[in-house]
Protein backbone atom coordinates (compact mmCIF):
# COMPACT_ATOMS: atom_id res chain seq x y z
CA UNK A 1 0.00 0.00 0.00
CA UNK A 2 1.49 3.16 -0.87
CA UNK A 3 2.36 5.67 2.20
CA UNK A 4 0.24 8.69 2.03
CA UNK A 5 2.36 11.95 1.84
CA UNK A 6 2.25 13.61 5.20
CA UNK A 7 0.27 17.23 4.47
CA UNK A 8 -2.03 15.38 2.66
CA UNK A 9 -2.51 12.71 5.76
CA UNK A 10 -2.98 15.91 7.89
CA UNK A 11 -4.95 17.73 5.13
CA UNK A 12 -7.64 14.91 5.59
CA UNK A 13 -7.48 14.87 9.36
CA UNK A 14 -8.40 18.54 9.56
CA UNK A 15 -11.10 18.35 7.17
CA UNK A 16 -12.39 15.41 9.44
CA UNK A 17 -12.65 17.12 12.11
CA UNK A 18 -13.99 20.00 10.86
CA UNK A 19 -16.95 17.99 8.97
CA UNK A 20 -17.51 16.03 12.25
CA UNK A 21 -17.73 19.97 14.10
CA UNK A 22 -20.06 21.07 11.54
CA UNK A 23 -22.27 18.55 11.11
CA UNK A 24 -23.16 16.91 14.25
CA UNK A 25 -25.73 14.28 15.32
CA UNK A 26 -26.69 15.02 18.86
CA UNK A 27 -28.65 12.72 21.49
CA UNK A 28 -30.83 15.91 22.59
CA UNK A 29 -31.11 18.03 19.42
CA UNK A 30 -32.21 21.59 20.07
CA UNK A 31 -35.61 22.72 19.86
CA UNK A 32 -37.77 26.05 19.56
CA UNK A 33 -41.33 26.82 20.13
CA UNK A 34 -43.06 30.00 20.31
CA UNK A 35 -46.78 31.54 20.76
CA UNK A 36 -47.99 34.95 20.42
CA UNK A 37 -51.63 36.10 22.48
CA UNK A 38 -52.55 39.17 21.67
CA UNK A 39 -48.78 40.42 21.25
CA UNK A 40 -47.02 39.04 23.67
CA UNK A 41 -44.33 36.38 22.52
CA UNK A 42 -43.62 33.48 24.70
CA UNK A 43 -40.41 31.27 23.38
CA UNK A 44 -39.28 28.46 24.88
CA UNK A 45 -35.65 27.27 24.05
CA UNK A 46 -34.46 23.66 25.01
CA UNK A 47 -32.39 20.93 24.39
CA UNK A 48 -34.93 17.51 23.72
CA UNK A 49 -33.85 14.31 25.07
CA UNK A 50 -35.22 11.03 24.59
CA UNK A 51 -36.40 7.80 26.52
CA UNK A 52 -34.77 5.40 25.08
CA UNK A 53 -35.89 2.87 26.86
CA UNK A 54 -35.54 4.56 29.87
CA UNK A 55 -38.09 4.20 32.89
CA UNK A 56 -36.57 5.42 35.90
CA UNK A 57 -36.72 9.23 35.55
CA UNK A 58 -38.10 10.27 38.46
CA UNK A 59 -36.16 9.34 41.45
CA UNK A 60 -33.47 7.65 39.52
CA UNK A 61 -31.50 9.35 36.92
CA UNK A 62 -33.62 12.55 37.88
CA UNK A 63 -32.37 12.47 41.60
CA UNK A 64 -34.82 13.38 44.19
CA UNK A 65 -33.82 16.61 45.60
CA UNK A 66 -32.09 17.74 42.08
CA UNK A 67 -32.44 21.00 40.62
CA UNK A 68 -32.85 19.87 36.84
CA UNK A 69 -33.86 21.45 33.85
CA UNK A 70 -36.47 20.63 32.13
CA UNK A 71 -34.09 19.88 28.73
CA UNK A 72 -30.87 18.83 28.03
CA UNK A 73 -27.17 20.46 27.88
CA UNK A 74 -27.47 24.40 27.87
CA UNK A 75 -30.14 25.62 30.13
CA UNK A 76 -34.20 25.73 28.90
CA UNK A 77 -34.73 29.28 28.42
CA UNK A 78 -38.39 30.75 28.47
CA UNK A 79 -38.62 34.34 26.70
CA UNK A 80 -41.39 37.02 27.16
CA UNK A 81 -41.78 39.71 25.51
CA UNK A 82 -44.34 41.49 27.97
CA UNK A 83 -44.66 41.37 31.09
CA UNK A 84 -47.11 38.16 31.71
CA UNK A 85 -48.27 35.93 34.77
CA UNK A 86 -47.61 32.26 35.08
CA UNK A 87 -49.98 30.42 37.19
CA UNK A 88 -50.54 33.28 38.94
CA UNK A 89 -47.24 34.24 39.63
CA UNK A 90 -45.53 37.93 38.08
CA UNK A 91 -42.94 37.01 35.32
CA UNK A 92 -41.77 40.09 34.23
CA UNK A 93 -40.46 40.88 30.17
CA UNK A 94 -37.10 39.26 29.85
CA UNK A 95 -35.40 35.65 29.71
CA UNK A 96 -35.03 32.90 32.01
CA UNK A 97 -33.21 29.93 32.55
CA UNK A 98 -35.95 27.02 33.86
CA UNK A 99 -35.63 24.37 36.13
CA UNK A 100 -37.85 21.94 38.01
CA UNK A 101 -36.73 21.37 41.79
CA UNK A 102 -37.97 17.96 42.24
CA UNK A 103 -38.61 15.72 45.55
CA UNK A 104 -40.49 13.46 46.66
CA UNK A 105 -43.07 15.57 48.27
CA UNK A 106 -43.38 18.14 45.72
CA UNK A 107 -41.84 19.57 42.58
CA UNK A 108 -41.07 23.36 42.13
CA UNK A 109 -40.81 25.20 39.03
CA UNK A 110 -38.19 27.85 38.72
CA UNK A 111 -37.48 30.55 36.66
CA UNK A 112 -33.99 32.43 37.20
CA UNK A 113 -32.81 35.57 35.37
CA UNK A 114 -29.05 34.09 34.21
CA UNK A 115 -30.68 32.28 31.04
CA UNK A 116 -27.48 30.96 29.79
CA UNK A 117 -26.74 27.98 32.03
CA UNK A 118 -25.24 24.64 31.43
CA UNK A 119 -27.82 21.95 32.92
CA UNK A 120 -25.05 20.78 35.30
CA UNK A 121 -25.02 24.51 36.89
CA UNK A 122 -28.29 24.54 38.86
CA UNK A 123 -29.15 27.94 40.61
CA UNK A 124 -29.13 28.56 44.25
CA UNK A 125 -32.37 30.07 45.65
CA UNK A 126 -32.07 33.81 45.13
CA UNK A 127 -34.11 36.40 45.85
CA UNK A 128 -35.06 37.42 42.53
CA UNK A 129 -36.33 34.15 41.32
CA UNK A 130 -39.79 33.12 40.40
CA UNK A 131 -40.34 29.90 42.03
CA UNK A 132 -43.76 28.46 43.25
CA UNK A 133 -45.05 24.66 43.62
CA UNK A 134 -46.29 22.30 40.85
CA UNK A 135 -48.04 18.96 40.26
CA UNK A 136 -47.00 16.93 37.94
CA UNK A 137 -49.48 14.81 36.25
CA UNK A 138 -49.65 11.46 34.45
CA UNK A 139 -50.57 11.78 30.76
CA UNK A 140 -49.66 9.38 27.89
CA UNK A 141 -46.20 8.34 26.76
CA UNK A 142 -43.81 10.96 25.46
CA UNK A 143 -40.58 10.20 23.80
CA UNK A 144 -39.05 13.02 23.21
CA UNK A 145 -39.35 15.76 25.59
CA UNK A 146 -41.44 18.63 24.31
CA UNK A 147 -42.44 22.10 25.51
CA UNK A 148 -46.04 22.94 24.03
CA UNK A 149 -48.84 25.60 24.19
CA UNK A 150 -51.64 22.91 23.82
CA UNK A 151 -54.45 25.57 24.57
CA UNK A 152 -54.52 29.42 23.41
CA UNK A 153 -56.90 31.94 24.47
CA UNK A 154 -57.12 35.88 23.69
CA UNK A 155 -56.10 36.23 27.35
CA UNK A 156 -53.27 33.77 27.55
CA UNK A 157 -53.54 29.96 27.18
CA UNK A 158 -51.49 26.87 28.57
CA UNK A 159 -47.62 26.08 28.61
CA UNK A 160 -46.66 22.56 28.46
CA UNK A 161 -43.77 20.60 29.81
CA UNK A 162 -43.98 16.85 28.80
CA UNK A 163 -41.47 13.97 29.01
CA UNK A 164 -42.27 9.92 29.66
CA UNK A 165 -45.54 9.77 31.41
CA UNK A 166 -44.95 13.29 32.81
CA UNK A 167 -46.87 16.42 32.33
CA UNK A 168 -46.38 19.55 34.27
CA UNK A 169 -49.10 22.90 32.66
CA UNK A 170 -48.80 26.05 33.89
CA UNK A 171 -51.15 29.03 33.29
CA UNK A 172 -50.43 31.58 31.34
CA UNK A 173 -51.92 35.21 30.96
CA UNK A 174 -51.02 38.12 29.16
CA UNK A 175 -51.95 41.71 29.18
CA UNK A 176 -55.03 43.20 27.48
CA UNK A 177 -53.05 45.32 24.46
CA UNK A 178 -55.93 47.56 24.55
CA UNK A 179 -59.27 48.46 26.50
CA UNK A 180 -61.99 46.85 24.54
CA UNK A 181 -64.61 49.00 26.90
CA UNK A 182 -66.39 51.67 26.00
CA UNK A 183 -68.22 54.39 28.45
CA UNK A 184 -71.75 55.21 28.55
CA UNK A 185 -70.69 58.62 27.71
CA UNK A 186 -68.36 57.92 24.92
CA UNK A 187 -71.05 55.16 23.86
CA UNK A 188 -73.49 57.62 23.25
CA UNK A 189 -71.91 59.63 20.44
CA UNK A 190 -72.25 56.28 18.36
CA UNK A 191 -75.21 54.59 19.32
CA UNK A 192 -78.11 54.74 16.79
CA UNK A 193 -79.17 53.36 13.60
CA UNK A 194 -77.34 53.54 9.92
CA UNK A 195 -77.89 52.72 6.92
CA UNK A 196 -74.45 51.37 4.42
CA UNK A 197 -74.47 52.05 1.32
CA UNK A 198 -71.83 49.78 -0.60
CA UNK A 199 -69.29 51.06 -2.85
CA UNK A 200 -66.54 49.46 -4.97
CA UNK A 201 -66.90 45.48 -4.93
CA UNK A 202 -69.51 45.31 -2.93
CA UNK A 203 -72.73 46.02 -5.50
CA UNK A 204 -75.81 48.49 -4.82
CA UNK A 205 -77.64 46.18 -2.34
CA UNK A 206 -78.13 48.77 1.26
CA UNK A 207 -78.34 47.43 4.73
CA UNK A 208 -79.26 48.53 7.98
CA UNK A 209 -78.07 48.06 11.74
CA UNK A 210 -78.05 49.36 14.80
CA UNK A 211 -75.19 50.18 17.37
CA UNK A 212 -76.07 50.02 20.92
CA UNK A 213 -74.15 50.26 24.51
CA UNK A 214 -74.42 46.87 26.32
CA UNK A 215 -71.78 45.38 29.07
CA UNK A 216 -69.72 48.50 28.55
CA UNK A 217 -69.02 47.40 25.25
CA UNK A 218 -70.52 49.07 21.56
CA UNK A 219 -72.30 46.15 20.13
CA UNK A 220 -73.54 45.96 16.35
CA UNK A 221 -76.14 44.25 15.29
CA UNK A 222 -77.78 43.61 11.79
CA UNK A 223 -81.81 44.53 10.96
CA UNK A 224 -81.65 41.04 8.83
CA UNK A 225 -78.19 39.49 8.86
CA UNK A 226 -77.32 37.70 5.69
CA UNK A 227 -75.16 35.83 7.43
CA UNK A 228 -75.17 34.26 11.22
CA UNK A 229 -71.38 34.34 11.92
CA UNK A 230 -71.39 38.33 12.37
CA UNK A 231 -75.13 38.73 13.27
CA UNK A 232 -73.47 40.69 15.83
CA UNK A 233 -69.77 41.59 16.50
CA UNK A 234 -68.39 44.50 18.52
CA UNK A 235 -66.82 47.51 17.61
CA UNK A 236 -63.27 47.56 18.83
CA UNK A 237 -62.09 51.60 19.41
CA UNK A 238 -58.74 52.22 17.32
CA UNK A 239 -58.67 55.78 18.07
CA UNK A 240 -59.75 58.92 16.25
CA UNK A 241 -63.39 57.47 15.42
CA UNK A 242 -62.00 54.51 14.05
CA UNK A 243 -63.18 50.96 14.92
CA UNK A 244 -62.48 47.60 14.15
CA UNK A 245 -64.90 44.77 13.97
CA UNK A 246 -64.30 42.38 16.89
CA UNK A 247 -66.09 38.90 15.78
CA UNK A 248 -67.63 36.70 18.77
CA UNK A 249 -68.22 33.04 19.08
CA UNK A 250 -70.53 32.65 22.19
CA UNK A 251 -70.69 36.01 23.09
CA UNK A 252 -66.68 35.80 23.90
CA UNK A 253 -64.35 37.82 21.31
CA UNK A 254 -61.92 35.49 19.34
CA UNK A 255 -60.55 38.36 16.80
CA UNK A 256 -60.04 42.04 16.02
CA UNK A 257 -60.31 42.08 12.19
CA UNK A 258 -58.21 45.13 11.41
CA UNK A 259 -58.60 44.43 7.93
CA UNK A 260 -61.66 46.60 8.09
CA UNK A 261 -62.33 49.65 9.72
CA UNK A 262 -65.32 52.26 10.78
CA UNK A 263 -64.35 55.52 10.16
CA UNK A 264 -67.27 57.79 12.34
CA UNK A 265 -67.07 61.39 11.31
CA UNK A 266 -66.96 64.07 12.66
CA UNK A 267 -64.41 63.50 15.27
CA UNK A 268 -66.68 65.85 17.66
CA UNK A 269 -69.85 65.26 19.09
CA UNK A 270 -72.19 62.86 17.37
CA UNK A 271 -71.55 60.80 14.80
CA UNK A 272 -73.54 61.45 11.96
CA UNK A 273 -71.59 58.50 9.37
CA UNK A 274 -69.07 56.40 8.70
CA UNK A 275 -67.08 55.25 6.10
CA UNK A 276 -65.56 51.40 5.75
CA UNK A 277 -62.46 51.23 4.88
CA UNK A 278 -60.47 48.33 4.13
CA UNK A 279 -56.65 47.02 3.02
CA UNK A 280 -55.24 49.84 0.86
CA UNK A 281 -57.59 52.14 2.11
CA UNK A 282 -60.34 50.86 -0.12
CA UNK A 283 -63.80 52.29 0.52
CA UNK A 284 -66.12 49.50 0.75
CA UNK A 285 -68.88 51.72 1.86
CA UNK A 286 -70.27 54.67 3.08
CA UNK A 287 -72.82 55.02 6.16
CA UNK A 288 -75.35 57.29 7.42
CA UNK A 289 -76.90 58.24 10.33
CA UNK A 290 -80.65 56.79 10.21
CA UNK A 291 -82.25 57.97 13.63
CA UNK B 1 -59.36 23.63 9.88
CA UNK B 2 -60.32 27.24 10.73
CA UNK B 3 -61.27 28.48 14.55
CA UNK B 4 -65.05 27.27 15.17
CA UNK B 5 -65.43 25.13 12.52
CA UNK B 6 -66.88 27.62 9.89
CA UNK B 7 -64.68 30.74 8.79
CA UNK B 8 -61.19 31.90 9.00
CA UNK B 9 -60.15 35.03 9.90
CA UNK B 10 -60.07 36.26 6.24
CA UNK B 11 -63.38 34.85 5.22
CA UNK B 12 -64.90 36.98 7.92
CA UNK B 13 -63.47 39.60 6.62
CA UNK B 14 -64.95 38.77 2.87
CA UNK B 15 -68.24 37.60 4.23
CA UNK B 16 -68.31 40.98 6.32
CA UNK B 17 -68.61 42.86 3.88
CA UNK B 18 -70.45 41.10 1.27
CA UNK B 19 -73.12 40.08 3.86
CA UNK B 20 -72.92 43.64 4.82
CA UNK B 21 -75.58 43.66 1.30
CA UNK B 22 -77.38 40.60 1.97
CA UNK B 23 -76.28 39.66 -1.54
CA UNK B 24 -75.10 36.04 -2.75
CA UNK B 25 -72.30 36.01 -5.01
CA UNK B 26 -70.91 39.18 -4.31
CA UNK B 27 -67.41 39.88 -5.66
CA UNK B 28 -65.44 39.56 -2.39
CA UNK B 29 -61.80 41.56 -2.63
CA UNK B 30 -59.02 39.62 -1.31
CA UNK B 31 -56.35 40.89 0.52
CA UNK B 32 -53.25 41.85 -1.52
CA UNK B 33 -49.62 41.40 -1.08
CA UNK B 34 -48.76 42.62 2.15
CA UNK B 35 -44.73 43.90 3.53
CA UNK B 36 -43.79 40.91 6.23
CA UNK B 37 -42.14 43.52 7.60
CA UNK B 38 -43.90 43.44 11.45
CA UNK B 39 -44.76 47.19 12.16
CA UNK B 40 -41.78 48.75 14.22
CA UNK B 41 -42.46 51.15 17.14
CA UNK B 42 -41.00 54.70 17.10
CA UNK B 43 -42.36 58.56 16.79
CA UNK B 44 -43.36 60.18 13.95
CA UNK B 45 -40.10 61.97 12.81
CA UNK B 46 -40.03 65.58 11.95
CA UNK B 47 -40.67 66.46 8.38
CA UNK B 48 -37.11 68.43 7.16
CA UNK B 49 -37.31 71.70 6.77
CA UNK B 50 -36.12 71.67 2.76
CA UNK B 51 -37.80 68.68 1.99
CA UNK B 52 -38.91 68.20 -1.42
CA UNK B 53 -40.86 65.40 -3.73
CA UNK B 54 -37.82 65.62 -6.66
CA UNK B 55 -37.14 61.86 -5.50
CA UNK B 56 -40.61 60.75 -5.57
CA UNK B 57 -40.95 58.32 -8.48
CA UNK B 58 -42.46 59.07 -11.83
CA UNK B 59 -44.86 57.73 -13.75
CA UNK B 60 -42.28 56.72 -16.24
CA UNK B 61 -40.34 54.95 -13.26
CA UNK B 62 -43.73 52.98 -12.51
CA UNK B 63 -44.25 51.55 -15.44
CA UNK B 64 -44.36 48.08 -13.59
CA UNK B 65 -46.56 49.49 -11.00
CA UNK B 66 -49.46 51.70 -13.10
CA UNK B 67 -52.31 51.22 -10.19
CA UNK B 68 -50.00 52.90 -8.19
CA UNK B 69 -49.26 56.06 -9.99
CA UNK B 70 -51.80 58.24 -8.74
CA UNK B 71 -51.01 57.50 -4.97
CA UNK B 72 -47.52 58.07 -5.98
CA UNK B 73 -48.79 61.84 -7.57
CA UNK B 74 -50.84 62.57 -4.35
CA UNK B 75 -47.73 61.87 -1.74
CA UNK B 76 -45.53 63.93 -4.49
CA UNK B 77 -48.08 66.64 -3.78
CA UNK B 78 -47.54 66.38 0.02
CA UNK B 79 -43.58 66.15 0.59
CA UNK B 80 -43.70 68.06 4.08
CA UNK B 81 -46.81 65.74 5.35
CA UNK B 82 -45.63 62.40 4.47
CA UNK B 83 -41.82 63.45 5.88
CA UNK B 84 -43.79 63.65 9.06
CA UNK B 85 -45.36 60.20 9.09
CA UNK B 86 -43.50 57.19 10.02
CA UNK B 87 -44.27 54.15 7.90
CA UNK B 88 -45.86 51.02 9.75
CA UNK B 89 -44.19 48.73 7.87
CA UNK B 90 -41.74 48.24 9.58
CA UNK B 91 -39.06 49.68 7.07
CA UNK B 92 -38.44 52.72 9.25
CA UNK B 93 -35.77 50.36 11.34
CA UNK B 94 -34.03 49.86 7.67
CA UNK B 95 -31.14 52.12 6.89
CA UNK B 96 -31.93 54.51 4.31
CA UNK B 97 -35.72 54.83 5.17
CA UNK B 98 -36.63 57.74 7.13
CA UNK B 99 -40.55 58.53 6.71
CA UNK B 100 -43.27 57.50 4.77
CA UNK B 101 -42.06 59.82 2.23
CA UNK B 102 -38.71 57.73 1.42
CA UNK B 103 -41.17 54.36 0.82
CA UNK B 104 -42.48 56.56 -2.29
CA UNK B 105 -38.81 57.58 -3.13
CA UNK B 106 -35.83 55.64 -5.27
CA UNK B 107 -35.94 52.57 -3.37
CA UNK B 108 -39.56 51.23 -4.97
CA UNK B 109 -40.87 50.03 -1.41
CA UNK B 110 -44.19 51.35 -1.82
CA UNK B 111 -44.18 49.36 -5.43
CA UNK B 112 -45.48 46.74 -3.82
CA UNK B 113 -45.91 47.12 -0.15
CA UNK B 114 -49.85 47.28 1.06
CA UNK B 115 -48.97 48.41 4.15
CA UNK B 116 -47.01 51.74 2.45
CA UNK B 117 -49.91 51.86 -0.14
CA UNK B 118 -52.33 51.86 2.82
CA UNK B 119 -50.89 54.43 4.68
CA UNK B 120 -49.89 56.44 1.67
CA UNK B 121 -53.38 56.59 0.70
CA UNK B 122 -54.96 57.59 4.17
CA UNK B 123 -52.09 59.94 3.96
CA UNK B 124 -53.64 61.78 1.14
CA UNK B 125 -56.99 61.59 1.62
CA UNK B 126 -56.69 62.82 5.07
CA UNK B 127 -54.82 65.86 4.13
CA UNK B 128 -57.52 66.28 1.13
CA UNK B 129 -59.99 66.33 3.86
CA UNK B 130 -58.51 68.89 5.92
CA UNK B 131 -56.62 66.93 8.74
CA UNK B 132 -53.43 68.71 10.28
CA UNK B 133 -50.34 66.77 10.38
CA UNK B 134 -51.04 65.99 13.91
CA UNK B 135 -54.20 64.55 13.47
CA UNK B 136 -53.08 62.54 10.49
CA UNK B 137 -50.47 61.28 12.71
CA UNK B 138 -53.26 60.01 15.27
CA UNK B 139 -55.37 58.62 12.46
CA UNK B 140 -52.09 56.52 11.27
CA UNK B 141 -51.35 55.28 14.68
CA UNK B 142 -55.25 54.56 15.42
CA UNK B 143 -55.31 52.43 12.13
CA UNK B 144 -51.95 50.96 11.59
CA UNK B 145 -50.99 50.92 15.24
CA UNK B 146 -48.32 52.98 17.49
CA UNK B 147 -46.03 50.17 19.02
Amino acid sequence: MPRTPIPMALAAMSLAITTAATAQIRASERGTVSQTVDGATITIDYGRPQLRGRTDLWGGEIWWGKVWTPGANWATTIDVSKDVTIDGHALATGSYSVWFEVKQDGWTAIFDPEPHRFHLMGPPPADNQVRFPIVPAEGPSTEVLTWSFPAVRPTGGTLQFAWGTTAVSFDLAVPASRDLTVTRGFADRYVGSYQLRPSGPLGETEGGFDISHANDRLVVRWEHPPDPNFAEFWLIHLGEGMFAPGQLKDGALFDIVTDLVFEFTPLEGKATGFELRALGDALWGTGTRAR
Amino acid sequence: MPPFGRQSRRGFVASLAGGLLGMLGTPRVRPTHRCHLSAASGPHPDPRRDVDASQVLTAEQLTRAEHVIPLYDGIRAIPHIADGIRCKCGCADLEGFRSLLTCFESNGMAMACQICQSEGRMVVRLHAAGRTLDQIRAAVDARFGDG
